[in-house]
């Protein structure tokens, strides 16, 4: 039902309460990076990623068009070449869709499973997906021209005076790519060293040490080039610190979280230099740079908010043991219109910020300008929930960007070590939670661990009743296109063979038999789904195998009380890590 | 000042005054929260739910999810100009009219609490969400100090180090952080368990300062509000109503004491290298804080075993003959 029909069906009726049961499930995890200002600055391109289309909006009459895209396509990333045509990546549709101006769709050709960068160059396409493929397509039209495979879990593309960089999500790697396709370097942004403390919640705990600690990058959120040739991501830092089960034990670092917001600039030729970052929220989605490039505005999607940094305030060193950052924005923009995911500045120097919900377009330029977009209202409280920034800064989906991972293994003070899980892929199939299962059901975990750990509010029963809802919908990672089928389906026939065993435990269309077993590994765990495995390293509960192949090494997996696997040949584990990346 | 001294000397002074007041009847009886809260209800029409973007937002998800309509029922009170710990909101859309009933509380004097502990320069005003109780809204903005306390410490510890300040200050000021975050803690889940929710703490970014001005900042907040908050929280540890709250005060007063001498010690400090104008001007800051205490009206919540209006002022009485008017300096 769309607005107009809520609006006077309300006007028909004589009163209406509000709805007591929460409506079906809506929308997709929040990815950033939505929206593009054509070059002639006039309209706003949208890819509605929750709507499953395109839209441009003229930026002076507000008024719109749109074309339909396939059910479940996820638009992502939009890009124009120099022909003035749109490019955008469906990061579910594995493919890029071309659109001319007047909004017609004049070429739709598949690329890879998850599309998920891409730029213009020239004559040239380039897409990165997220099965490590970089694809080359000619941007009028045709076949692939090149498909390189580089690391699984590619992001952006950035060209940069010609220069090819891309890179990866979780790790928050940044890859030059040459010519010829070989990968010339490979760069993280730099560790860097907080204060933090013992944040035990509860009585008689909490004598740990506050030594420094070191946060460590991940999750690079959004990389742009800037104007200087040097190359801006905003990604976020996990801090090693030690986690408790305890009310508000995921606070400590000054007021903030184990997880934090950063700004990484990297210049050729140099080291990359962690800015002392200007932004106080979760989840920095998007970063789009002003027209005279003095201007970065980033999207903080957890807190609802952009805030908008002069690009000269981030030359300070990133050394302040407390994370200490405020003054250095110089506007931060709240619409109150929910979380945004996408910024783009036009030509004259206005900041154009998408409100997906609403949905909504605030355009700040002289004066701000809201205008409310056609579309169905988008709600959904689990969703919401999931994006939603606690006290401790940091939201659901810091450590499951995407509904996915952030590849972090967490130290617990009670538990150990524990990497963080998937949680996509037929989440309410794989009940009990965590690795021990001691999470009976998702509300329960909603409870324990929003609401306590991380300092969240209380959560609502229609948001107990929705997330599970919403993230069911997720699939799990799809795995990239097959190099060798033969090797898989050998591997497929190891895997199910009575010999290995794998498939006694990790049976059925998930995976997972469900029950709780001592394989080895240091402890009695819920077997694990194995569903987008490849796209999740490391692997195991400690995270101690960070190929697939170290599963089956001699200090990782826990040897042949984890199926049968010690008699196999090299090329037979070869086979078996080939079947397990495919599925 | 030693911790063991000062613990003993404000014992003393928590003792005399329960002894003046008298120890007996139920600390939950005679004075409640209505004492300090005011019970209001107001009924408010929206007949123009379109013409606000964000209204808008908050209308339809008002409409399809009736546990979203507080944050409608907010705004539509903030649009009114109304503001209180919201403790009901009735919607009914009918005829395009958005139709609120609302019912909330209203603190007589303002926003509770706000003296105690050692706040850092800077602080801003915090943007609370309205508390479903008085009591949540008392736990929620002391959970909010508390926090603030943390980089409160954080910069006292920086600048002591920056000032040349023996080693053991600096590392008693930056253990001092790692008690806040414990106390925010605990604080954010009582909070929580009334139905409050702490706002988040922002800090504008600090200034160099001149060892004059962290003295003073010192004498306002160390000696004269953590040492008040101290004896607060002693208090508080013997009257709270609930094993839970009581534990808590009493986790809290042992800290707040170990903060409060840490404070004195600075003071003792800092002094011996100001000059003679700047001692003055110290001290006069510290007498100022102490009257301002003084004439600050006390929150009257024995719910949670705050000291009521009388016994708060024996309490300060106590504390300024034995401490502040330089009886153990």
């Amino acid at each position: 039902m769309n607005k107009l029909s809520l609006l006077l069906l309300a006007a028909c009726s004589s009163s209406t309460p509000p709805s007591p049961n929460p409506p079906p499930p809506w929308g997709v995890p929040i990815s950033g990076g939505n929206m593009i200002v054509a070059r002639g600055g006039g309209h706003a391109w949208i890819a509605d990623a929750d709507r499953d289309r395109v839209m441009s909006v003229d930026l002076v009459t507000g008024k719109t068009a749109e074309v339909a895209l396939a059910t479940g396509d996820e638009p992502g990333r939009l890009a124009e070449d120099s022909a003035g045509r749109i490019h955008v990546a469906l990061r579910r549709g594995g493919a890029v869709v071309t659109l001319d101006d007047q909004l017609h769709i004049v070429a739709r050709r598949l690329v890879c499973a998850e599309p998920r960068g891409i730029a213009a160059d020239g004559d040239n396409l380039y897409v990165a997906c997220s099965g490590g493929e970089l694809v080359t397509l000619p941007a009028a039209g045709g076949d692939p021209t090149r498909v390189l495979r580089l690391d699984r879990d590619l992001r952006d593309v950035v060209i940069v005076n010609g220069q090819l960089y891309v890179t990866r999500f979780r790790t928050a790697e940044l890859l030059a790519v040459d010519a010829g396709g070989a990968v010339t370097s490979r760069v993280a942004p730099p560790i860097v060293t907080r204060f933090t403390f013992d944040s035990g919640g509860e009585l008689g705990s909490g004598n740990g040490s506050g030594t420094p600690v070191p946060a460590n990058p991940e999750v690079a959120w959004r990389t742009i080039a800037l104007r200087d040739g040097s190359i801006l991501m905003t990604h976020q830092r996990a801090l090693g610190t030690i986690l408790h089960t305890t009310p508000g034990g995921y606070g400590g670092q000054c007021g903030g979280g184990p997880v934090e917001d950063a700004l990484t600039i990297v210049r050729p030729g140099q080291a990359p230099f962690a800015a002392l970052s200007p932004l106080s929220g979760a989840l920095p989605v998007d970063a789009a740079l002003s027209p005279d490039g003095t201007l970065v505005a980033v999207v903080l999607a957890g807190a609802g908010i952009v805030e908008e940094v002069p690009v000269a305030n981030l030359g300070q060193p990133d050394d302040d043991p407390c994370h200490g950052k405020q003054g250095l924005a110089q506007r931060v923009i709240g619409d109150d219109l929910g979380a945004p995911t996408s910024a783009a500045y036009t030509p004259d120097g206005a900041l154009v910020v998408y409100y997906p919900e609403l949905p909504a377009l605030a355009v700040h330029g002289a004066a701000t300008t809201i205008y409310t977009l056609p579309g169905d209202f988008g709600y959904d409280s689990g969703r919401h929930l999931f994006h939603e920034q606690t006290g401790a800064g940091l939201a659901c989906a810091s450590c499951h960007p995407e509904a996915r991972d952030d590849g972090q293994t967490w130290q617990f003070d009670s538990e150990g070590k524990r990497r963080t899980q998937s949680v996509a892929g037929r989440i309410l199939d794989r009940g009990p939670y965590h690795w021990s299962g001691d999470m009976v059901d998702l509300p329960t975990l909603m409870d324990q661990v929003f609401s306590e750990r991380m300092g969240g509010p209380a959560v609502t029963r229609s948001q107990h009743l929705s997330l599970g809802p919403w993230l069911d919908r997720i699939p799990a990672p799809q795995p990239p296109s097959p190099v060798d089928q033969a090797a898989i389906d050998r591997g497929r026939a190891l895997f199910q063979s009575a010999d290995a065993g794998c498939g006694t435990c990790h049976t059925g269309p998930l995976f997972t038999n469900h029950a709780l077993a001592d394989v080895g590994t240091g402890g009695t765990f819920k077997v694990p789904s194995l569903l987008g495995v490849g796209a999740r390293l490391p692997l195991l509960h400690d995270g101690c195998a960070t190929t697939l192949a170290d599963r089956f090494g001699a200090t990782c997996g826990g040897g042949d009380k984890h199926g049968h696997t010690s008699q196999l040949t090299t090329a037979q584990i070869a086979d078996l890590v080939a079947y397990l990346d495919s599925i | 000042m030693q911790v063991k001294r000062l613990r003993s000397v404000l014992r003393e002074v928590v003792i005399a005054s329960m002894a003046a007041g008298g120890c007996a009847g139920n600390p939950l009886g005679g004075s409640g929260p209505d004492q300090c809260v005011d019970h209001k209800s107001a009924t408010l029409t929206r007949s123009d739910p379109n013409a606000n973007a964000s209204l808008q937002l908050k209308i339809e998800s008002c409409r399809v999810d009736v546990d979203a309509c507080i944050t409608l029922c907010s705004q539509i009170m903030n649009d009114a100009q109304l503001s209180g710990d919201l403790k009901k909101c009735d919607v009914a859309f009918g005829g395009g009219d958005v139709n609120v009933t609302v019912a909330y509380d209203v603190f007589r004097d303002g926003a509770p609490c706000g003296s105690i502990g050692r706040r850092p320069e800077g602080l801003v005003a915090p943007r609370r969400t309205p508390a479903e109780t008085a009591l949540g809204a008392w736990f929620a903005n002391t959970a909010w100090l508390e926090a603030s306390s943390i980089c409160a410490f954080l910069q006292l510890a920086k600048e002591l180090r920056e000032h040349g300040a023996p080693r053991a200050l600096v590392r008693l000021a930056d253990a001092s952080a790692r008690d806040e975050v414990r106390h925010a803690a605990l604080m954010s889940k009582l909070a929580r368990r009334f139905g409050g929710e702490p706002p988040a703490v922002e800090v504008t970014p600090p200034r160099d300062r001149s060892l004059e001005a962290l003295a003073i900042e010192n004498a306002v907040e160390g000696c004269v509000r953590e040492t008040w908050g101290a004896v607060v929280a002693l208090w508080q540890s013997q009257r709270a109503p609930d094993a839970e709250m009581r534990a808590a005060f009493a986790l809290i007063a042992r800290d707040e004491v170990r903060h409060a001498a840490l404070g004195w010690a600075i003071d003792r400090w800092a002094m011996g290298r100001l000059d003679h104008g700047a001692q003055v001007r110290v001290a006069l800051a510290r007498e100022a804080a102490v009257k301002a205490l003084a004439d600050e009206r006390p929150e009257e919540l024995p719910a949670i075993g705050l000291p009521g209006i009388a016994e708060a002022r024996r309490l300060h009485a106590q504390t300024y003959s034995s401490l502040w008017n330089g009886g153990l300096s």
